[in-house]
């Protein structure tokens, strides 16, 4: 059946008018056959390798966008977790391998490169120890560079040692970084759950299962949310709601599996992902927290958030499910705050605060995500804040993760910018009820007892 | 006289004929949106560009909405002179030296978000 002129009008909009973009194609490369006894040999085959399997991903990517009209955000990498091809190195010292893949990921154009990542949900190896203790170093001396830990997962419960230690990290990458508000916190995500093939940033890494190599794509598209319950009124019932999230998530989804396959396809490396989020930009109109106001809550983190938001949470991943038979990666809507305009807005306003998303992370992923707060907050209760996000990930069965910056010098109230796509927002104020005795503990938090399911 | 019958017959032989679109030739079409404020000769400038490329029309459908002059094309570049981007960089060029909005995009992304 031919296209009608209504059809064409309606994608010429999304793209034109509402921001409809792809917000990533990441590829992801197994650097496993990279290892080496000397740490700069290891990074000389890593950033090698990188460079002849990535050689084409940045131009073959305009091409497209060019071709189809459809704007491409970012185009990154995802790789093998350092701490696991950079543990036969003698010593264990990572930053030569963080130089190079930051210099390889800048010398390609690719925005960011994911993958400075240990998984120690249940204990920490040696390697995974020495590499979680060089983030800090290794953030402050690269731009590109994204690391992420795992501390927990639903089947071996929390590793509150690992979770502790994740505390006085982030501190540690806010002080290096502190002329600029300790941006590398904004480079360093933890999981509870995490996923192998998460194209997004800062949370990607290119995890065990996965092929030589894979192109997986992030969709975007809140504004053309937006667009569809605008139009709807104010007046339709939920269901109708969530029947127009659900079609036009489709759509969405539909082109962001065009676009990925097409540039799979030019550079020859298998598609692999379509991740299902919802993610927002700083740009006006591109906010979620538009689409929960366009639903009828007055304002994003006022009574009825946590309901509008698992509405959309689950609209989107009907449309997208139906649309693609690749959905993977996180799939869940994001909230970050210096990232959406209107919940930048609302959390400086004090309607959204922290209480209210640590509740919103119950029906989304990535639940504290590019929250700024006062530079003298404890690592202790830094620490207890990632165990309460990642003991909801625990308890059901999904990702979380957190991303905090406790911007130096900066108390509540002030501002944080980062700029680009990392924005920038209020700096939220957090309970002074001390977690150090609770954190200090250590040990594990033990899995649920649902998780025994064999 | 020949029965309703036999008509819907002859036309869907012809449709098979003609080769009825498929994923693999929807690869060579292009759309083609032209908006501007209403004037004559906008749609044949733009056509003229088209022909001189060999570039093959193969749908229009073009309004005036409150005083916009506002075109949609599918055409086929199978048989084109040139690359996608030459093309789309004389239609924007076009478009610029006469105060027109020209957007070029490949059809299969339509047929992607739209049909099953």
């Amino acid at each position: 059946m031919p296209l009608d002129s209504r059809e064409l009008v309606e994608t010429l909009s999304m793209v034109h008018s509402q921001h409809l973009d792809i917000r990533t194609v990441t590829l992801g490369v197994d650097l496993r056959d990279c290892a080496d006894p000397d740490p700069r040999n290891c990074a000389r085959k890593a950033a090698e390798k990188i460079c002849r399997v990535a050689g084409r991903l940045v131009p073959t990517a305009r091409q497209i966008e060019e071709e189809y009209g459809i704007p491409i955000v970012n185009t990154r990498l995802s790789v093998t977790p350092v701490s696991w091809f950079g543990a036969a190195c003698q010593p264990l010292d990572f930053l030569p391998i963080a130089q190079a893949l930051d210099s390889a990921a800048a010398s390609l154009g690719v925005d960011f490169l994911g993958g400075y990542s240990a998984l120690v949900e249940k204990e920490m190896s040696v390697a995974a120890s020495a590499l979680i203790k060089s983030i800090p170093d290794a953030l402050a001396a690269t731009h590109r560079l994204c690391a992420s830990v795992n501390v927990g997962s639903t089947q071996v419960g929390l590793n509150m040692e690992a979770i502790a230690l994740m505390g006085r990290i982030i501190a540690a990458c806010a002080a290096r970084t502190a002329a600029s508000d300790g941006s590398a916190c904004a480079r360093l995500v933890v999981f509870c759950n995490a996923v192998p093939d998460n194209p997004f940033m800062a949370g990607a890494f290119y995890g065990a299962g996965e092929g030589e190599t894979g192109l997986s794509v992030g969709i975007s598209g809140p504004g053309a949310v937006l667009a569809a319950l605008r139009d709807l009124g104010p007046d339709r019932n939920l269901l109708d709601v969530a029947e127009t999230i659900k079609r036009i998530a489709f759509k969405i989804t539909r082109a962001g599996e065009l676009i990925g396959r097409r540039v799979a396809e030019r550079i020859g490396v298998p598609f692999n992902i379509v991740d299902l989020s919802l993610a927002p930009t700083p740009a006006p109109g591109d906010s979620i927290g538009d689409i929960l106001e366009a639903m009828g809550v007055e304002k994003a983190g006022g009574p009825g958030t946590i309901a509008a938001l698992a509405l959309l949470n689950d609209a989107v991943k009907r449309g997208g499910a139906m649309a693609t038979g690749r959905a993977g990666g996180l799939s869940g809507a994001f909230i970050p705050i210096c990232e959406d305009a209107t919940l930048a807005r609302r959390a400086s306003e004090g309607v959204l605060s922290l209480e209210t998303l640590e509740a919103l992370t119950a029906v989304c992923s990535v639940g504290l995500d590019m929250i700024a707060v006062p530079g003298d907050t404890p690592p202790e209760t830094l620490a207890a804040l990632i165990a309460d996000e990642a003991a909801i990930g625990l308890s059901h069965h999904k990702t979380t993760a957190v991303r905090i910056i406790p911007a130096p010098g900066k108390k509540a109230g002030d501002r944080v910018e980062f700029g680009g796509l990392l924005g920038g927002g209020p700096v939220m104020s957090v309970s002074s009820v001390r977690a150090a005795d609770f954190v200090r503990r250590g040990g594990r938090i033990p899995p649920p007892v649902g998780a025994l399911r064999n | 006289m020949t029965s309703p019958r036999r008509l819907n017959q002859e036309f869907a032989v012809q449709i098979e004929r003609a080769g009825v679109p498929n994923g693999a030739d929807r690869g060579s079409r292009i759309v083609l949106a032209v908006i501007g404020k209403d004037r004559p000769g906008i749609m044949a400038g733009v056509t003229t560009i088209l022909a001189n490329r060999r570039a093959n029309i193969l749908d229009v459908t073009q309004t005036i909405l409150g005083g916009l002059f506002t075109m949609l094309m599918v055409v086929d570049i199978a048989e084109m002179n040139g690359s996608f981007s030459d093309l789309k960089r004389e239609l924007e060029a076009h478009g610029n030296a006469n105060a027109l909005s020209i957007l070029v995009q490949r059809e299969e992304i339509f047929h992607a978000m739209h049909r099953l």
